[in-house]
């Protein structure tokens, strides 16, 4: 290639047939070209960091993981087979209801169980309608004391059971647990 | 015998399988390039049959997980709960929210049939009576329990639904038995083999009473969730309507459209 480069005057000589030619004209000529030397083009660096973190993020730890999870789920699960209602033994989980092993480990380890909801639910009802009774007996007592004409006495201070229960625990706790001594390394 | 559905299957699909490749190989001989074509298709399929039933399969049967079918215990209805019983009114809620569900998934099951009947049977419908017939009658029992109540219709509603009805029917009996005596007439009609889709929808959705607008001045003036639309607007074919016993008989109650 060094015959046919630009920059060697001698060869470039010697490729113009049989005709000699002054080197001083030679030169600028060549220089003069409309040929282009180094052709210029954009860079390279973002597009080709842009390509390296799409090729990472979506295929080496987004579609790679989970192709990997169904190839491994269909090799070693299958499907799930339909089986009758259990006789015997503890009733079915929550998870065992669903159809495909995927979404039975899914509801397993991340889901909640529908069945403890609904009951969850039930109970917060129940402890209203038994609050709700509460307050209308109290309602209640309080019209009657107003028929009646039956209030408590100038110095009645109203109890409550729960500060009675929360003091009796502590006292217990007191009795039961409290240190009277430290121990210090002698 | 002993052996489970699944394994049936199993060996079903590879006395399928192994069928399909005989019937290539006797197929293929004496011939130059399909022969060739059937070494190529068997050189792809042999690897991953042998992975599939020497390493999947007794993986997938030893590792093969159970799923059961939902069994839920009925609860009492709203009628059994206490007007203050919130806990009974959630658990007949919840009873309603998923009879409502398996009842549309039902209609819905209908409704498939009703659609591929019809493309199989094109253009003569008339084998598809008996289906249609089921469709439109649980179509009219699923309105009458759950329709005109909008999608955030609880227990209640549906309730009082029922209730008022009830309260309805109560009051016209005249109409009641009328209702009746037609449905055993059409009842006995389609055992005689005539179909008589007017009974159930009086025509298109153009002529059904119900959606029916007039083409002029056309704004909604109910709601399509609301009940029956007036005939017109023109309160002069109303003033005729009453004045001339003649006059439209029908009403826009029958229509001329057939079926079939």
């Amino acid at each position: 290639m060094a015959l046919m480069s630009k920059m060697a005057p001698a060869a470039a000589c010697a490729c113009r047939s049989a005709f000699l030619k002054p080197s001083t004209s030679v030169i600028p000529a060549i220089r003069s070209s409309h040929a282009a030397v180094f052709r210029k083009r954009p860079g390279q660096l973002i597009v080709n960091r842009i390509k390296d973190v799409c090729h990472f993020y979506f295929i080496g730890i987004g579609f790679l993981p989970v192709l990997f999870c169904l190839a491994y789920n269909h090799i070693v699960y299958g499907t799930c087979e339909l089986k009758d209602y259990p006789t015997e033994g503890p009733a079915p989980h929550h998870w065992q209801f669903e159809r495909t092993p995927i979404r039975q480990w899914w509801a397993k380890w991340f889901g909640v169980s529908d069945v403890e909801h609904h009951e969850r639910n039930l109970a917060y009802y129940e402890k209203q309608g038994i609050l709700a009774r509460w307050r209308q007996i109290e309602q209640r007592v309080k019209h009657l004391e107003g028929e009646r004409w039956d209030y408590k006495g100038w110095s009645y201070q109203p109890v409550s059971s729960t500060w009675v229960d929360y003091g009796r625990w502590h006292a217990l706790r007191m009795r039961d647990q409290y240190e009277q001594h430290g121990h210090y390394a002698q | 015998m002993g052996e489970g559905l699944v394994e049936q299957r199993q060996a079903d699909d590879k006395a399928s399988w192994d069928a399909y490749w005989k019937v290539r190989d006797i197929d293929s001989r004496g011939s130059i390039y399909p022969r060739f074509r059937y070494y190529a298709h068997k050189a792809f399929d042999a690897p991953a049959t042998w992975f599939r039933e020497t390493i999947v399969q007794p993986l997938n049967n030893k590792n093969r997980l159970p799923y059961y079918h939902r069994q839920l215990t009925r609860v009492p209805e709203i009628d059994e709960c206490g007007v203050n019983d919130k806990a009974c009114f959630y658990e007949a809620n919840e009873q309603y929210r998923l009879d409502k569900m398996v009842d549309g998934f039902i209609l819905q099951t209908l409704r498939q049939r009703v659609d591929r009947c019809m493309l199989y049977n094109n253009p003569d419908h008339s084998p598809c009576a008996k289906v249609i017939e089921d469709m439109e009658e649980n179509e009219l029992n699923f309105f009458m329990k759950y329709g005109e109540l909008g999608g955030e219709s609880d227990v209640r509603d549906a309730y009082m639904k029922q209730k008022h009805r009830m309260i309805w029917e109560r009051r016209h009996p005249e109409i009641m038995d009328e209702r009746a005596a037609k449905l055993a007439d059409h009842k006995a009609r389609l055992a005689n083999g005539e179909f008589d889709y007017s009974f159930w929808k009086k025509g298109m959705f153009y002529q059904d009473k119900k959606n029916y607008e007039p083409p002029y001045e056309f704004q909604m003036s109910k709601s399509a969730l609301e009940g029956d639309k007036p005939l017109s607007k023109d309160w002069e074919y109303y003033k005729k309507v009453s004045q001339d016993p003649e006059f439209d008989k029908d009403q826009g109650k029958k229509s001329d459209f057939r079926l079939f």
